[in-house]
């Protein structure tokens, strides 16, 4: 970090090297599709390094960047339920086939994210449950025991009370437990 | 008689396994055939692990080591009687704290006594490794190129400035080929500015001395064109005549008392608050 902030382009690619694979699959996670999650990972790296003058070495590198990244994935998420969660149709779409392809069909909305990729990619029943979560709770579930951050750590990066993060997390896993249920049977 | 409900549970296995479990539950497993089958069976499953290789394991893997670790589950004895689960079962809390080994002796002595804690608690457990296995994705190779051509290096220092050069040089030939060709037209233009200067000095010292000449000219003259238009207003008489020395030297020390007094009025407004001050405000 020391010789990132002084400017020295191997530390910046070696901090790339190091965390491109957890960002990436904490957006992708998030996102579900990977040339958004390669874009939004692309976005994570330009601002946190643009940004390094910024940074307060007392806090953990690696929970830095998981919060820009974090932030980018749910940004877009929000962006996409604003464009999506009609049932009238996108905003911008003007003719009759805009507005059938960009309206809600009730009941598909966990359905329409998961392309072909995620079938090949994200297709075990875990990563299907984990996509079936809500935003929040995703990015909690996967930053406590994928990422192995401490709740205390995890509240820091989301700007959230510890008890929220507490309950997002066993909620979160109440519900892949129901998920999942036909695992064990 | 073994009495089913100090079986060891999967906690104990592992401290069996670090050769840390104490005296009286080891007692229990030389005497129980249950516990010792499940204890070996661990000890083999651990062994065929670590001889693994270190690659990200499968989704599955989770389920392939609990489905043997439930193996040990004590088996509920027809004599037994069910002890009354007591409330409450436990919380999420409760579930992480046991998860990492480090739920407190009552809670435990609840999960020993509960079934559907105990269920709820291998779910958990269960849940927990597959997300712990789940492996991390790849993206496009030259994420780093691709983020680098887009972060602006910061210059702190002429050693970073050099290194930062050299570094796009290196990326970037044509950036070489144009930085020389300057760099040559600017040395080549001051040699050969030094070179006709050392053979022209009588020229050079002619010039700055009519250089210096004009500017000495044009400044008496706009000296005296500025006096004469201040003679020429009607207020010149009266306001000389007003301008005694004493006067003059009141007015300049008024200045300079107002000038001094706002000097430290602006640091006083410029000073940072007190750090008792600032967390009131804060």
């Amino acid at each position: 970090m020391a010789l990132a902030r002084e400017g020295r382009e191997a530390a910046y690619r070696e901090l790339i090297r190091r965390y491109e694979r957890p960002v990436f699959s904490l957006i992708l996670r998030m996102v579900r599709d990977r040339q958004l999650a390669e874009d939004l990972a692309q976005e994570t790296f330009i601002k946190a390094l643009n940004a390094i003058g910024t940074y307060r070495p007392e806090f953990k590198f690696s929970s830095w960047i998981f919060k820009i990244a974090n932030n980018a994935a749910i940004d877009h998420l929000r962006r996409r339920e604003l464009v999506t969660l009609s049932i009238d149709g996108a905003p911008h779409a003007t003719s009759a086939e805009d507005i059938e392809a960009t309206a809600l069909q009730v009941g598909d909305k966990a359905e329409t994210p998961l392309d072909e990729l995620e079938a090949r990619e994200l297709g075990s029943a875990i990563e299907r449950a984990i996509g079936q979560l809500r935003p929040e709770y995703r990015s909690c579930i996967m930053l406590r025991h994928v990422e192995g951050l401490a709740y205390e750590e995890i509240a820091q990066l989301l700007d959230l009370p510890l008890g929220t993060v507490k309950t997002y997390i066993h909620r979160a896993r109440h519900e892949l437990r129901d998920l999942l249920a036909h695992l064990r049977d | 008689m073994i009495d089913d409900a100090l079986h060891l549970v999967p906690e104990e296995l592992d401290l069996w396994l670090e050769g840390r479990l104490p005296e009286s539950r080891l007692s229990h497993l030389e005497t129980c055939d249950l516990c010792r089958t499940a204890a070996e069976e661990i000890r083999e499953v651990v062994s065929h692990l670590e001889r693994l290789p270190k690659a990200a394991p499968s989704p599955r893997f989770a389920d392939l080591v609990m489905a043997r670790v439930r193996l040990a589950s004590p088996e509920p004895s027809p004599s037994a009687v069910p002890a009354p689960a007591p409330v409450p079962h436990l919380t999420g809390d409760d579930l992480d704290a046991w998860v990492l080994g480090v739920l407190p002796p009552e809670r435990e002595s609840h999960l020993r006594r509960c079934p559907e804690c105990q269920a709820l608690a291998d779910q958990e457990r269960v849940l927990v490794m597959r997300l712990q296995a789940l492996p991390l994705f790849d993206p496009r190779p030259g994420l780093a190129d691709r983020v680098m051509r887009q972060v602006d290096l910061p210059v702190t220092s002429l050693a970073t400035a050099w290194r930062h050069w050299r570094v796009r040089a290196g990326r970037e030939p044509r950036t070489v080929g144009i930085t020389a060709a300057v760099a040559m037209m600017l040395g080549g233009s001051i040699a050969a500015s030094a070179a006709w200067t050392a053979g022209h000095q009588e020229v050079i010292t002619g010039a700055g001395n009519w250089l210096v000449g004009q500017a000495q000219q044009w400044w008496w003259q706009g000296a005296g064109l500025v006096t004469a238009l201040l003679q020429r207003q009607p207020w010149y008489d009266s306001m000389r005549s007003a301008l005694t020395p004493g006067r003059i030297a009141a007015l300049s020390g008024t200045l300079l008392v107002l000038y001094a007094g706002g000097i430290m009025l602006l640091r006083r407004l410029l000073a940072p608050p007190p750090a008792d001050t600032a967390r009131a405000l804060s």
